[in-house]
């Protein structure tokens, strides 16, 4: 082995991969937000008792599932562009990652959705919240946080699959790196710095999202203060 | 735009053998990275099960590494970067045969024996202790005791992860195209560039990962129900 490494020759070209980061920070931002917009429709289509809801729906989130990204990619930039439809390559990344996500994360939420007990529903109903107020309050929110956990790591996923998109030439870390690989034929060490790069932003995304589900799911917090209190009050009363 | 017609590029003999070509390509690569994941898998979790602590660490930042960094960007690195440590005459040798397939199969064989390892491991995992040390107890030896007792459950528990990442591995053989080879996916773009014909080209391509994808579904289902209880039938 008589490679040399060499990470200075990188360095000049920080902001070329400074500006990749950004531009993958700002894709991986809509896509999540869009992305749970889309799954949260997703699943209630999906769990819809009308046939010809629930049926395209499903359709949907089993083509979306079982066909590989780069292929959905190509078909939406190289298909809207046959007709004539030019959008620029991130916005189309965009759209394919939050229709993508929007597969994965429908299911994870239906699951969610599904694990509401039905007595919870008739609870609310007979105390007379409104059906909008029961969708979010008693049947969405509980069900995110159900399956928080999978959905989050969907989306640390999908935060991954920005890397396809430089094959439709977004010059987000990827399409950045590929850029200098090419000019100073410094692949190795290119790739290593990305890597750890992309290693940086999954542990911040997760630690994101821990301390985001910390904050959104205050019932949880409440009832472990509840049961914290509980427990201090038998340990008072034994003493 | 022209009418949406499948046949142009089904009936034309040129594209169909790209096609044909593209798959057995595609089935290639995913397939063999699939045996290297396996077998890599098994090794990992073994070692991942031993009481060393710098083993297991080591394991873990295997797995960290994987399931961290995009499959393209360790593509990538794979062919641009790690075919340049290698001596010169074995850089001639893989660019004669194949080497960005063999590349993308190495590649993509490490990357999924990360999931596939920690995929058996839950599976170990959620079989409660007193299992083996009840097996152990009743005098079976520790081959037995994983043979008959601790496996056949963590087997059982573990498949539907595995089969999603088969679909996975499967799917992510796709991203091969990015470094030149010519699966189903490259020649697919090749096909839409020599006859302008996007939607039926896609259309084609989505339907033969779609297909395949719910063949292995159906394998896993038929594979998850050969290890189920009896009872649950």
């Amino acid at each position: 082995m008589s490679y040399g490494f060499d990470f200075s020759s990188v360095l000049p070209f920080w902001p070329d991969l400074l500006s990749g980061l950004y531009l993958t920070v700002v894709m991986t931002v809509f896509a999540t937000v869009f992305g749970l917009v889309a799954g949260i429709a997703v699943a209630t289509a999906r769990r819809s008792r009308v046939k010809s809801v629930s049926l395209p729906a499903g359709i949907y989130v089993e083509t979306l599932r079982n066909t590989p990204f780069i292929v959905q990619l190509f078909f939406l930039y190289f298909g809207l562009a046959s007709i004539g439809i030019h959008l620029s390559a991130v916005v189309i990344s965009i759209i394919a990652m939050v229709l993508n996500v929007g597969a994965y994360t429908g299911e994870i939420i239906r699951a969610g959705l599904d694990s509401i007990p039905a007595g919870q529903l008739e609870a609310a109903e007979c105390l007379g919240l409104s059906s909008t107020k029961i969708f979010f309050y008693v049947s969405l929110i509980p069900a995110i946080e159900n399956v928080y956990p999978a959905l989050t790591s969907q989306f640390v996923l999908m935060m991954l699959m920005t890397s396809v998109t430089s094959q439709i030439s977004t010059e987000e870390l990827s399409g950045a790196a590929y850029n200098i690989q090419s000019t100073t034929f410094r692949a190795m060490e290119v790739y290593i710095t990305i890597a750890v790069i992309y290693v940086l932003i999954a542990f911040a995304l997760k630690l994101l999202f821990v301390g985001l589900g910390r904050l959104l799911f205050r019932r949880k917090r409440a009832l472990r203060n509840l049961s914290r209190v509980r427990l201090a009050g038998t340990q008072a009363v034994a003493g | 735009m022209q009418g949406f017609d499948l046949s142009v590029i089904l009936a034309n003999p040129e594209f169909r053998a790209m096609l044909i070509k593209g798959i057995e390509l595609t089935f290639i690569v995913a397939g063999v990275s699939w045996l290297v994941a396996m077998a890599l898998a098994l090794v990992l979790l073994t070692v991942r099960l031993t009481p060393s602590r710098l083993a297991q660490r080591t394991v873990a930042v295997y797995v960290s590494y994987h399931r961290n960094v995009p499959t393209l960007v360790q593509l990538m690195l794979w062919y641009f970067g790690i075919s340049n440590l290698l001596p010169d005459a074995m850089q001639e040798w893989l660019t004669d045969h194949n080497g960005e397939a063999i590349f993308a199969i190495i590649a993509l064989g490490l990357c999924q024996a990360a999931y596939f390892s920690e995929d058996m491991r839950s599976g170990l995992r959620a079989i409660p202790t007193g299992q083996a040390e009840a097996a152990r107890a009743l005098g079976h030896s520790y081959v037995n005791s994983m043979r008959y007792v601790i496996l056949p459950q963590a087997i059982r528990n573990a498949i539907p992860a595995l089969v999603n990442h088969t679909i996975s591995l499967f799917k992510n053989s796709s991203l091969a195209m990015a470094i030149g080879v010519a699966e189903l996916t490259h020649m697919v773009r090749e096909i839409e560039s020599r006859s302008f014909r996007t939607f039926e080209v896609y259309t084609v391509a989505t339907v033969l990962y779609l297909g395949t994808s719910l063949v292995l579904m159906g394998l896993g289902a038929m594979l998850a129900r050969r290890y189920s209880l009896a009872a649950a039938r």
